[in-house]
């Protein structure tokens, strides 16, 4: 038996390798967009904001800002429903307390509830602090940390159930390797999930702007409030009866680019779990 | 590549009067007769923090568990065998080496050779039992603990795996549980009987088979179709 490497192993390893430091740039650039949307925001908030906020959107501006949101969102909601759900399957060895378990499964069973009251609660807080420099009452800022908020006991919920579909088996045979349960997990566990993850997250997301969005629609109404994302725009443009559906346009192609995009990871990910 | 050896002593303590280097312990009984609960009490009973294998791949477990469900885990089939060596403390410089070599004692290279990349997954399943073989093997244990790890492989492949097990019981402890006295009488150098997660005899394959100790042995190999 010769027992130096064949040119297909090193050839192997070698794109083993690639694939790995490739992997770790969709983090990156994820995060890198995001900052850049972040600075955008910035130099929105450094111009003179129009009297009517609703009216004169760009639709440059509210394309990066919706992006922007669900990007917060996602980067506030998903690492903590993760490393709950981590917990929640027990890969730690630890598991969370009964009573914080019972108010994940509440709020990921009741978010309309929690949606109303929060956005009630940010609506009345931004208008009663006039002049406050809060960032957190700016709508723009808010409205993610609301949806992360809201979506975050969902999320929670639908990892640990995807996390424990992994087969028991896959643990044992880590444990036997000697990983570590946080190997374990890192290795096997998530990438085994992840097809299942992508789904977990569209539903978690779509019920939730689902349920945050005719109270924030509402509050928009009341108070002429500005959120420059699509949705207020559309709604915007609806209120005026607008003929230009540019807005609702952009909607339907970024709603489409993500499905897609989450239908290709999916189907990529079931393929080599 | 520094091949480390067992001795005899490495034997884990539910098998140290059974098991020795040099030689394939078969654990023979009739289905549901206890042999995969009687591993999980050896490699449980090894599992302490002493019994770890301490040379130049860094600790490791002493014990390697191959069983009998064909487990791929979520990537390529290099990354399958790579795994557990990549997780030690110190990464071993000849991974590559040691993949090679893993792939070539499961009996695999020859099917996988030119498809390392490919997910493991894809694998038929007696292709994804030696792959687990490969996993256990890459870690080089001194204790090698298989559970019909070859029941989806045909004749020809099995006995390529068996052949390549006896190899390794040089070096390592070799102990294989299955319920077919054929492949116990074709791999053992010695076979026990398992009966309610207990060994109740142990001895050399041919005294085994042709001079059965106990009576519950002998209703298990006897009758006119027996494999005596």
């Amino acid at each position: 038996m010769s027992l130096s490497a064949t040119a297909a192993t090193r050839a192997a390893h070698a794109r083993n390798r690639f694939a790995r430091r490739a992997l770790a740039l969709g983090p990156l650039l994820f995060f890198s967009l995001l900052a850049s949307g972040l600075g955008l925001l910035v130099l929105r908030a450094s111009r003179p904001t129009p009297a009517n906020e609703l009216a004169e959107t760009v639709t440059a501006d509210v394309l990066i800002l919706t992006l922007l949101q669900i990007g917060t969102t996602l980067t506030i909601a998903l690492p903590l429903a993760l490393a709950a759900g981590y917990t929640l399957t027990g890969a730690s060895r630890r598991g969370l307390s009964p009573w914080l378990t019972g108010v994940l499964h509440a709020g990921a069973a009741l978010p309309s509830v929690a949606v109303i009251s929060l956005a009630l609660t940010y609506v009345f807080a931004g208008r009663t602090i006039e002049g406050s420099c809060c960032v957190f009452f700016d709508p723009v800022p808010a409205t993610p940390l609301i949806l992360a908020l809201v979506n975050l006991p969902q999320l929670v919920v639908l990892s640990a159930m995807v996390f424990a579909l992994t087969p028991p088996a896959s643990r044992g045979t880590c444990e036997a390797l000697g990983l570590s349960p946080w190997r374990t997990f890192r290795t096997v566990v998530l990438p085994a999930a992840r097809a299942r993850l992508v789904t977990a997250v569209l539903l978690a997301l779509a019920r939730t702007v689902g349920a945050a969005l005719p109270v924030a629609f509402l509050g928009a109404l009341w108070f002429g409030d500005g959120n420059p994302s699509l949705a207020f725009g559309l709604f915007g443009e609806m209120l005026r009866g607008a003929e230009g559906a540019r807005h609702a346009l952009w909607i339907v192609a970024i709603t489409s680019f993500l499905t897609l995009l989450a239908s290709v990871l999916r189907a990529r990910w079931e393929r080599k779990a | 590549m520094n091949r480390p050896t067992a001795r005899n002593e490495d034997a884990p303590p539910l098998l140290d009067r059974t098991a020795r280097v040099g030689e394939v312990l078969v654990l023979l009984g009739p289905t549901g007769a206890g042999k995969a609960r009687l591993l999980s009490r050896i490699a449980a009973s090894d599992a302490s923090a002493e019994n770890v294998v301490q040379d130049n791949l860094g600790p490791r477990p002493r014990v390697g568990r191959v069983g009998p469900e064909g487990l791929a885990l979520p990537g390529s089939i290099y990354d399958n065998v790579a795994l557990a060596l990549r997780a030690l403390p110190k990464a071993p410089l000849d991974l590559v080496d040691r993949v090679e070599t893993a792939l070539r004692q499961a009996a695999l290279w020859d099917e996988v050779s030119n498809r390392l990349d490919e997910p493991a997954a894809q694998l038929s399943f007696g292709q994804r039992q030696r792959l687990s073989l490969a996993r256990a093997l890459a870690l080089e244990p001194r204790v090698l603990l298989l559970e019909d790890a070859t029941n989806g492989c045909d004749l020809v492949t099995s006995q390529r795996v068996e052949s390549s097990l006896r190899e390794l019981s040089e070096r390592c402890i070799v102990v294989f549980a299955t319920a077919d006295p054929l492949r116990a009488r074709r791999l053992g150098d010695r076979v026990a009987f398992v009966h309610g997660d207990e060994i109740l005899e142990c001895s050399a394959t041919e005294d085994f088979f042709t001079r059965p100790e106990n009576s519950r042995t002998a209703e298990f190999l006897g009758g006119p179709r027996g494999v005596r």
